[in-house]
């Protein structure tokens, strides 16, 4: 039986985001899209996004700044974990100035043998621009685009009203339910007609906020702040006028699932964690998911297919999750990258491999060797080529408004934008 | 000073003289001896050899001049291989170096090809992919740098014969520092930890080393008869396991296709190269005697013909590539019936993966393991494809009928059953044939999937049709103002030729 209508089940900004992305691919083709929103149970008021959030604002033919703007969104070059070591900074950038500058990382590595404590955030404009609390989006600078990636977070009950408005302009069916069981909705006569389901859960969501507190008495950081205790991660967010405290628990780190079973998508999708956005968790897994779109909901080797990439991007996750914890045992990044500098190739999207060696660096592994097609350059050619591209970066960090002064151009931007 | 760091290679065919090139390239003089040692006494395989698209950046990446290359190995171009009486006995596929049609609204071009209503409505799948349509007209030209335009989507590679291009790099590895040796091991010291300490040579000679590359073939003298490292036999899937090569005159204006013919138990191959043309056969010998596969192979090449050399070997993999300090490439690691052109492409492979994970010891455990896995997952997907061809079949003979119902491995047996459902192969990011080649070859031998993307069920077939036989008829016009092969390599030969610069890819630069 042809898919003609999809249900998706659950509450937030995860059920405006699906019903968003699959009615932008799938309404031409005649789904329609019906959201059974149920009750909010997590109170997890801010939500993380790498830049698939903006991809998916030009998708639906929104405006990225309105948006931002609208939910008072602030920017972060990455996360910073206290318990590493050099300054603990870990982002999703490149190293260097553009992907060109190949093996620079074993540039940088050499250099980092010879002097230890520089830290690794001195090799990528955003980890600079991090450390100086500065700045700016690479529209000036395209060719720099990979190495100023950042991520966004944003009010995410703002943003879920303006999905679910955007959706309903859209034809999104919109129903509330109360918090059954969705067996129970299935024999409705509105869960009846559904031939797909998506079940949006948050099992492993963190502690409410331990506080919210508005920007008069601090700045607000362009990178956020993680702190190891006992048995948790206590994360600061800052939006573009508050900031934002979460506990998280650490045993373990809460991870994303996604599995397929007959006509319904299970995607468990923690609201916050502690590097990796879980929102990116939820577009890939919706991403695949349209890209395998099935004929019929009930397709037993397309869902094993599915089952199969989504338990791959899962490994790659929790892989990075646990070495990004003391005590865990050496996975094979670790090992790899201890031996030789390099990364194992990695199937999906899950973990830039920037993020793996800001990592390992910060963890404080350093590699026997590094890369042996450099080797025949002695360290007189190799390190003053780093630090030229190092002092390149440093000034263009330094040319960043201050990140502060920025949210006040990009607030009064979107004041322009939205005609507030 | 620095105490130099020995690597030894031992076998000088393709893949030895690959592996010494590389690392004549890579690795600094300073810090290492490099020797290959070969016996003049032991034969290489040396057969033609058909490669893919990845040769042009393994030759880029050493420096190698494209056009002093053909030249020195003979080398004619490749843009595809033609496979015929795969699947059906009259079937006739090319598995083309490029994309099929274009991405369109992120539904893949075969959906819409399928909706419309197939090789019924319109036409071979053959008539959407730019480098299957040169390859079958024997003609050819260079990819061009606008990716507007449909003849910038596509890769090419070369036939070239083996020995001239072991020969090649012989001179190329040597005049970069590598000593040869011309000998034959006779025995395999080892440490106590079970590294391979030194090899004594027939003239009584003992070379020690640290790194130790096993490129002897088939029988693996390091990996396997010193070290053990065991022999996952692949035969159940793929049981050909003989081969016969004979030579032939060269074709004038060849074609510039690999031909892959499907016979009674296994299928013939011809490999044009500019002074001859490389055939052989490969057959189960279960099904098909020597003697029968022989006048097969001389029924189907004619009386220029040698007489056939006989190649016996076992499809599988080393259970480990790398063990203890040795490393073994090429046939020494697996070996993978030569179907879809991927020898010389899984020994760069292992070569550029050694490279980037160069241990700085012998103890560099993380590097081994990665290096294993990588291998293995590159050996598996291969073999997949390959099982694929030999699986997906319609044919009479006992031994296609066997093969048509053999227990797949269950790797293989999830993307078929996918694509039947859904029309839809995922794909993978290591590994060689990404989706656009499984579904060549799935719609080449009438895999036809119970259904396409739901999608693009909104677009009327016959609006479909119109746009693609549009695009076919264009894509048609554009082959014709393509020289023929035999212009493209006269004008190589007169080194007017400016090749582009090598792709990652094997389709070339993407369309979508």
């Amino acid at each position: 039986m042809t898919i003609r209508h999809v249900g998706i089940y659950g509450h937030g900004l995860a059920l405006q985001v699906s019903a968003a992305l699959l009615n932008h691919h799938l309404s031409d083709a005649g789904v329609t899209i019906h959201t059974f929103n149920t009750p909010a149970s997590s109170t997890v008021t801010v939500c993380e996004w790498d830049d698939t959030l903006l991809r998916l604002c030009q998708q639906f033919k929104g405006s990225p700044l309105e948006w931002l703007s609208r939910c008072d969104g602030g920017f972060s070059w990455g996360v910073h974990c206290d318990w590493l070591a050099d300054d603990g900074f870990i982002g999703p950038a490149l190293w260097g100035l553009n992907a060109n500058q190949q093996e620079f990382e074993h540039g940088v590595l050499r250099l980092k043998a010879q002097q230890p404590t520089r830290p690794v955030s001195d090799f990528s404009i955003a980890g600079q621009a991090a450390r100086l609390g500065r700045f700016n989006f690479a529209s000036q600078h395209p060719q720099w685009a990979e190495s100023m990636q950042f991520t966004v977070q944003c009010d995410a009950g703002k943003l879920s009203d303006l999905l679910a408005a955007s959706n309903e302009a859209n034809g999104v069916q919109h129903y509330s339910v109360p918090r059954d069981e969705l067996s129970s909705l299935r024999l409705s006569d509105d869960g009846k007609a559904i031939d797909l389901w998506i079940h949006l859960t948050d099992t492993s969501a963190p502690q409410p906020e331990i506080s919210a507190t508005p920007l008069t008495a601090s700045l607000p950081l362009p990178v956020t702040q993680l702190s190891l205790q006992e048995d948790a991660l206590i994360k600061r967010v800052w939006l573009s006028n508050q900031e934002f405290c979460f506990q998280l628990n650490t045993s373990p780190l809460a991870a994303p699932t996604a599995e397929w079973q007959d006509d319904t998508i299970v995607i468990d999708v923690p609201p916050l964690t502690a590097v990796l956005p879980p929102t990116s968790f939820l577009v890939a897994s919706l991403e695949q998911l349209l890209e395998q779109w099935p004929a019929q909901a009930k397709s037993a080797a397309n869902a094993a297919a599915y089952n199969s990439h989504m338990q791959q991007y899962c490994r790659e996750l929790n892989q990075f999750n646990q070495a990004l914890l003391p005590g865990n045992t050496q996975g094979m990044p670790e090992r790899l990258f201890a031996d030789c500098a390099r990364l194992p190739v990695m199937e999906t999207d899950a973990v830039s491999r920037w993020q793996w060696f800001c990592l390992l660096c910060g963890k404080g592994v350093v590699p026997a060797s590094t890369s042996i097609a450099l080797q025949n350059d002695p360290d007189s050619t190799i390190l003053p080529l780093v630090e030229k591209v190092t002092a390149h970066i440093s000034s263009t960090a330094r040319a960043m408004p201050e990140y502060s002064a920025f949210l006040q151009q990009f607030e009064n931007a979107g004041v322009n934008a939205t005609g507030r | 000073m620095t105490t130099k760091r020995n690597i030894v290679i031992l076998g000088g065919g393709t893949a030895g003289w690959m592996s010494a090139a590389a690392l004549a390239k890579f690795i600094p003089a300073t810090h290492y001896n490099i020797t290959l040692i070969a016996s003049g006494d032991i034969g290489t395989v040396g057969v033609g050899e058909a490669t893919i698209p990845h040769i042009r950046q393994f030759n880029e990446l050493l420096g190698i001049d494209e056009n002093t290359f053909i030249k020195e190995v003979g080398a004619t171009y490749k843009l595809a291989i033609r496979f015929k009486g795969w699947g059906k006995a009259d079937s006739d596929y090319c598995h083309g170096f490029g994309y099929s049609g274009e991405v369109i609204n992120d539904v893949e071009f075969h959906h819409y090809y399928l909706r419309a209503g197939g090789a019924a409505t319109l036409g071979h799948y053959d008539n959407y992919n730019i480098a299957a349509l040169a390859a079958r007209a024997h003609r050819f030209s260079y990819p061009l740098n606008n990716v507007n335009d449909a003849r910038a989507h596509f890769g090419y590679a070369f036939h070239i014969d083996a020995s001239l291009y072991a020969n090649y790099l012989r001179k190329y590895s040597v005049a970069r520092g590598v000593t040869f040796i011309d000998g034959q091991v006779t025995d395999v010291l080892t440490h106590p930890n079970g590294d391979i300490a030194s090899l004594e040579l027939s003239d009584g000679q003992q070379l020690s080393g640290d790194l130790f590359i096993d490129c002897s073939g088939f029988r693996g003298r390091l990996i396997e008869q010193a070290l053990a490292s065991g022999y996952e036999n692949w035969q159940h899937w793929l049981p050909c396991d003989s081969a016969q090569a004979a030579a032939s005159n060269a074709i004038d204006n060849p074609p510039s296709y690999t031909l892959s013919a499907a016979h009674q138990a296994g299928w013939r191959w011809q490999i044009p190269l500019q002074h001859r043309t490389g055939n052989g056969i490969v057959y189960a010998s279960e099904w098909l005697s020597d003697e029968q596969a022989s006048e097969q192979l001389i029924a189907a090449i004619g009386d220029s013909a040698d007489a056939p050399r006989q190649l016996r070997f076992v499809t599988g993999k080393r259970k480990k590539s790398w063990v203890n300090n040795c490393v073994a490439i090429g046939l020494a690691s697996g070996f993978l019936e030569p179907l879809e052109s991927t020898s010389l492409y899984l020994v760069q492979a292992a070569i550029e993966k050694l490279i980037e994970y160069f241990p700085a010891t012998a103890q560099s455990h993380g590097a081994r393991d990665a290096f294993n896995q990588y291998i293995d997952t590159e050996y598996e997907r291969v073999r997949d494809f390959l099982i694929f061809h030999y699986y997906q079949n319609q044919r009479d003979e006992p031994f296609w009928r066997a093969m048509s119902t053999m227990q797949l491995p269950d790797s293989l047996q999830a993307r078929i059953a996918q694509f039947k459902e859904s029309g839809h192969f995922n794909a993978y990011r290591q590994g060689l044939f990404m989706p656009v080649s499984w579904t060549s070859l799935a719609l080449g031998q009438a895999l036809r999937p119970d259904t396409v993307s739901q999608r693009i069920n909104h677009i009327e077939p016959g609006a479909i049709a119109e746009r693609l036989s549009r695009y076919a008829l264009q894509l048609d016009n554009l082959v014709t103002t393509m020289p023929s092969h035999q212009q493209a390599i006269d004008s190589t030969e007169k080194g007017a030729a400016h090749y582009p610069a090598a792709s990652h890819s094997l389709y070339g630069a993407s369309n979508k």
